[in-house]
């Protein structure tokens, strides 16, 4: 939002922009394959059946926000309420990475633009937002990356579902490690200097204190709600400061 | 064919397409809600830093309710994500170090 795009041309939807977004998503469609096999395996470990884990890739789409919830999805009786809360604060970044695309394509009407939004990722966002900074504007783009991530996504739950259908030992087979390791390694790559770090230790004191003195799965909504309270008290200062 | 494709248990079908559900609200909502008002800036540091929250919320939990493997598992893990870059490797090198440590010690 902070570069207001050139607005001499209409933003489009076409054919050719959805065939560049699929070339240019190719690269990470392929990198998402271990991951959705991971997920599909770690989904079985915590009790999913291979049509629930597959109806979830499918429907949710959300990498982060389906790992999250298997941190949750061994609890009886399921908490369903503390699922769905969580699916929306890991994925609520998308609310702000929509509105940061939106003035690219402000000229198209939203009964093109809200169905093609639904299957927007990190990495599909990244890509469509770049190539229009780079000048072309076509919401066709991010239907391409659309396109070359969904099937993988599921196909890859499929297929990690069918090789641990037997039932794994999450502790053997270290999928409670893997599981972690996800958000661990997220977490170093999500990291974006020196404003990240007040919010990160908010929420892991927040964490902390919510596994030591509340029952249940409020950590979560906790440590998402301390980040995002300390992001606002540090953007507050350096208002100030400007 | 795989055994419980066709198995679903009504919670967790709830929970599933309730996922869904916000999940597209998340989506959806920042082009919807451009069309009205602009995000104050406000708002969208509280959004953009609420993901990293939950994150390390679910790391902390790990760590706190893990065992020695675990700790070493993600310990490794962060390790070669800040060296290679790459978390996939990264994730499997923490995972077999873990299974490793569980095996050998009968864990």
């Amino acid at each position: 939002m902070e570069s207001v795009p050139n607005q001499t041309e209409p933003a489009t939807f076409t054919r050719a922009g959805v065939l560049h977004g699929m070339k240019l998503t190719a690269p990470y469609s392929v990198s998402a394959l271990p991951f959705g096999l991971a997920f599909g395996a770690a989904a079985l470990g915590v009790g999913m059946t291979p049509g629930e884990a597959i109806l979830m890739s499918a429907a949710a789409f959300a990498g982060s926000a389906q790992f999250a919830v298997l941190a949750l999805w061994t609890a009886v009786p399921l908490p369903v309420a503390a699922i769905i809360l969580t699916a929306f604060l890991v994925n609520a970044r998308h609310i702000v990475m929509g509105a940061a695309l939106y003035p690219y394509i402000s000229n198209l009407p939203l009964r093109q633009v809200l169905p093609v939004s639904a299957g927007m990722t990190d990495a599909g966002w990244a890509i469509a937002l770049q190539a229009m900074m780079n000048g072309r504007r076509d919401l066709g783009i991010l239907l391409g990356t659309v396109i070359m991530q969904w099937p993988v996504w599921v196909g890859g739950t499929a297929a990690g579902a069918l090789i641990s259908s037997g039932g794994l030992d999450i502790k053997r087979w270290g999928l409670d490690v893997l599981i972690a390791g996800v958000f661990a390694t997220s977490v170093v790559g999500l990291y974006r200097g020196r404003d990240d770090i007040w919010p990160w230790i908010a929420a892991v004191a927040g964490t902390a204190g919510a596994l030591l003195w509340l029952p249940g799965n409020w950590y979560i909504l906790i440590g998402g709600v301390c980040a995002g309270l300390a992001g606002l008290i540090t953007s507050r200062d350096e208002e100030k400061a400007a | 064919m795989i055994e419980g494709l066709t198995t679903f248990d009504t919670a967790a079908v709830i929970a599933i397409l309730g996922m869904g559900i916000v999940t597209y609200a998340t989506r959806a909502g920042g082009f919807w809600l451009m069309g009205y008002v602009t995000l104050s800036p406000k708002l969208e540091r509280f959004l953009r830093q609420t993901a990293g929250g939950v994150l390390v919320a679910i790391v902390v939990a790990a760590v706190m309710k893990g065992d020695p493997a675990m700790w070493a598992g993600l310990a490794a893990a962060v390790a070669c994500m800040i060296l290679l870059r790459k978390s996939m490797t990264a994730i499997l090198i923490g995972m077999a170090l873990a299974i490793g440590i569980r095996y050998f010690t009968g864990a």
